[in-house]
């Protein structure tokens, strides 16, 4: 691996981005709507496209190309937050996946866009133009779910709550973070997005009365399987889930991330699936075209 | 005018190569037949997505995957396309995926079969692709105008994934012997379907499709231009098909082939292929348990934003 | 539920155009999903949507460069696949070299063959108006796939 902390950052956006544009273009051929098919599949290919775009960066660097990168790696070599791994479930849990994973992605991107390595900062710029669809999308189906009939909201609101524990530590910090902040690659410090984001976040539940998901966190993990009696297993508990808590009317994160481990190349038992079938057919013809 | 006087005089603006619009009057027959047409080319595109995205989460390389993605969103959008030509003839689209995911139509025979390997994405993505053009290019002289619309938007799209294809293809077949392996083996295993997918030699009796000019060309004519285009670029880069008559003809100016089963071709028009009960049921378990969205999307009214 | 008229500009000295269709609960969402239906091509600069039977347009807020994608979406356009023919030439050339080549025989062009032509001709001159078709029926026509 690499010892430029800038690199690991680079990888940490890539591999989100990689790893979730892979489970968001699982819904390719099956969405449910036809035209939200073709919208969610251009979603999917959007952050696929940006993560090579951050692998080739990493690549100018370190000389490995963009599949060594992308499919050439170790499970515990990846650095993507454990949210993007975990499968679809629903359409329900995807869609509550998209809103939280963008609106953070559009506060970190904000912030990127500053950055004191310049490279990066330019290629954050327009990855954000393009990123401003993907909010747009996740906004209108928020309003949509959360203000529709009672099916509807509950589905979401369920997504949601199984999503939030784990969109959290979309901003777990690099153990490399200190040296990011003092070197200006990051401006501001996850924390305090992480702070920023929650505020924003809060304010959007509450117009919609659904801070309640805030409090009361579902279980994370559990494969969705489609049946023809149309049953999704999921167990529903309410947990006691640590790190969101309201003080003095805002919302704010404390103690440990649930689902923490991403930033140090530790995943749940969901990505090794995923990497599997991800790179086996590259792993197995070293040195081949395709 | 009474209606037969009406069907004739139809009949007669067919025939002469006029197009037909949506709101124009048409006999009952020609708009059942033209939906029934449009419905099962819109359940095949969209069942056509199930073999390939599976490959999607496997692909070798972050471009192909890339470009996988986009070529089963292109026919998904084929599928919409069409279904929208469809649903303004009179059936909602509601009403014909439901048809669809319970078995009441039909889908295109070649995708009720599963795919093994990388192989199959190249066999799908050049010689399928490319036996599906050859149609699609005939229908642009369809008589129904919107359907002349849509194909002219899906060969264009066609057009991009043939190329596609047959890059992924040429990759296989000067690579690895593991790599040429992969793609003869698929080719073998796929010629049966491709030689069933221009159908049985057509009984002109119940040729209604021709009658009405939906379609203007025999599955003949079809078929012997599927091989005069790909059989000898296959035969070009060393790749042969398991057919040992399969020849051009000098004399008949005309490929001769051996006759595939047509049996097990009735069998999956009939609905039983080897996925064909797999894949309508995933579909129909997407379809059953997101009915939440459809009745959140109906209970929106349509108000200015 | 309701179906809209999407219509595009090609470019900027072009006037609106219908292009297609969607169905969507509203505007805003029609104008959304019609990004992507219809303009993930690069077909045009400039798109809105209009209710069928209403005649309020409502334009989008995406346009020019944006339409399609800004970063490289080569994967999906024509110039990326340019090379292809050529490829499979020199693919053939050293198949060739190598002994593989198949030879059978092979008519002398590609495309559609006189002998076709006219076994269409001939079909359509016997076509008759059927009884209605049943899904078989239309099966077995082979619809493209």
């Amino acid at each position: 691996m690499t010892n430029d902390p800038r690199l690991t950052l680079a990888l940490a956006l890539a591999d989100d981005e990689l790893v979730l544009g892979h489970r968001h273009a699982e819904w390719t051929g099956w969405a449910p709507h036809i035209e939200e098919d073709l919208a969610f599949s251009s979603i999917a290919q959007d952050e696929m496209a940006h993560a090579r775009l951050l692998y080739e960066l990493i690549g100018r660097s370190d000389g490995r190309d963009v599949d060594a990168l992308a499919f050439g790696r170790r499970p515990d070599e990846y650095r993507h937050a454990v949210l993007c791994e975990r499968p679809n479930r629903d359409w329900g849990f995807s869609i509550a996946r998209q809103f939280l994973y963008d609106t953070a992605d559009a506060v970190r991107m904000e912030v990127l866009a500053e950055s004191s390595w310049r490279e990066l900062a330019e290629l954050v710029g327009v990855i954000r133009l393009e990123e401003k669809y993907h909010v747009d999308h996740a906004q209108a189906w928020f309003r949509r779910l959360a203000e529709g009939p009672l099916e509807a909201r509950q589905r979401f609101a369920d997504g949601l709550a199984t999503a939030l524990a784990e969109a959290v530590a979309v901003f777990e910090p690099l153990p490399e973070e200190e040296e990011l902040v003092s070197k200006g690659v990051l401006t501001v410090s996850s924390e305090e997005l992480l702070a920023l984001w929650l505020g924003q976040l809060g304010e959007a539940l509450e117009a919609v009365s659904l801070d309640y998901v805030l409090e009361h966190h579902g279980p994370v993990g559990g494969e969705m399987v489609p049946t023809s009696t149309g049953e999704i297993e999921a167990e529903r508990e309410a947990l006691e889930v640590p790190g969101i808590v309201r003080r003095d009317g805002r919302w704010m994160h404390e103690g440990a991330f649930a689902g923490a481990g991403g930033r140090r190349g530790k995943h749940s038992e969901d990505f090794e699936p995923l990497w599997e079938e991800m790179t086996t057919l590259y792993r197995e013809h070293p040195g081949a075209t395709w | 005018m009474t209606y037969d006087e009406k069907v004739a005089e139809f009949k007669g603006r067919i025939d002469a190569g006029e197009k037909i619009e949506a709101a124009e009057w048409m006999p009952d027959e020609y708009r059942q037949a033209a939906v029934k047409f449009i419905e099962m080319h819109a359940n095949s595109e969209v069942m056509g997505a199930l073999p390939e995205r599976e490959w999607i989460p496997r692909a070798p390389t972050l471009r192909r995957k890339l470009s996988l993605t986009a070529k089963v969103q292109d026919e998904v959008g084929h599928g919409q396309i069409l279904y929208r030509v469809a649903e303004d003839l009179g059936k909602s689209r509601e009403q014909m995926f439901d048809d669809l995911v319970n078995g009441r139509t039909k889908f295109h025979n070649v995708f009720h079969y599963p795919t093994f390997t990388w192989g199959d994405v190249a066999v799908i993505g050049w010689l399928i692709d490319g036996a599906a053009l050859v149609t699609q290019k005939a229908l642009l002289d369809s008589s129904y105008a919107p359907y002349v619309r849509a194909m002219k938007r899906i060969c264009a799209e066609e057009s991009l994934h043939l190329r596609h294809g047959e890059d992924i293809t040429l990759e296989l077949v000067s690579g690895t012997e593991q790599q040429r392996q992969m793609f003869q083996d698929a080719v073998d295993r796929w010629w049966q379907p491709i030689m069933h997918f221009y159908g049985p030699p057509s009984d002109p009796a119940k040729d209604v499709l021709l009658y009405w000019g939906i379609k203007t060309r025999s599955n003949e004519d079809l078929r012997q231009e599927f091989f005069s285009t790909y059989v000898p670029k296959l035969w070009d880069v060393g790749v042969s098909v398991p057919d040992p008559e399969l020849a051009f003809d000098e004399a008949r100016g005309e490929w001769i082939w051996s006759q595939p089963d047509w049996d097990e071709f009735w069998r999956v028009v009939r609905g039983d292929g080897p996925m064909t009960a797999v894949r309508l049921s995933y579909r129909k378990a997407m379809w059953d348990r997101h009915a939440w969205i459809r009745e959140a999307f109906d209970a929106i009214p349509a108000t200015p934003v | 539920m309701y179906v809209w008229d999407v219509l595009g500009r090609r470019t900027e000295d072009d006037e609106l155009v219908l292009v297609g269709g969607v169905k969507a609960p509203d505007a805003q969402m029609a104008l959304l999903l019609a990004r992507e239906t219809h303009f993930r091509h690069k077909e045009g600069v400039g798109y809105a949507v209009r209710r069928r039977g209403q005649e309020k347009i409502h334009p989008g807020s995406y346009s020019g460069d944006l339409l399609g994608g800004l970063t490289d979406r080569a994967y999906r356009r024509q110039q990326a696949y340019a090379g292809v023919g050529a490829k499979l030439k020199r693919v053939a050339e050293r198949m060739a070299e190598r002994g593989l080549r198949i030879d059978r025989p092979r008519p002398a062009t590609s495309g559609r063959l006189p002998a076709g032509k006219a076994r269409t001709d001939e079909a359509r001159a016997r076509a008759e108006p059927g009884a209605e078709l049943d899904p078989e029926d239309v099966a077995a026509h082979g619809t493209a796939g």
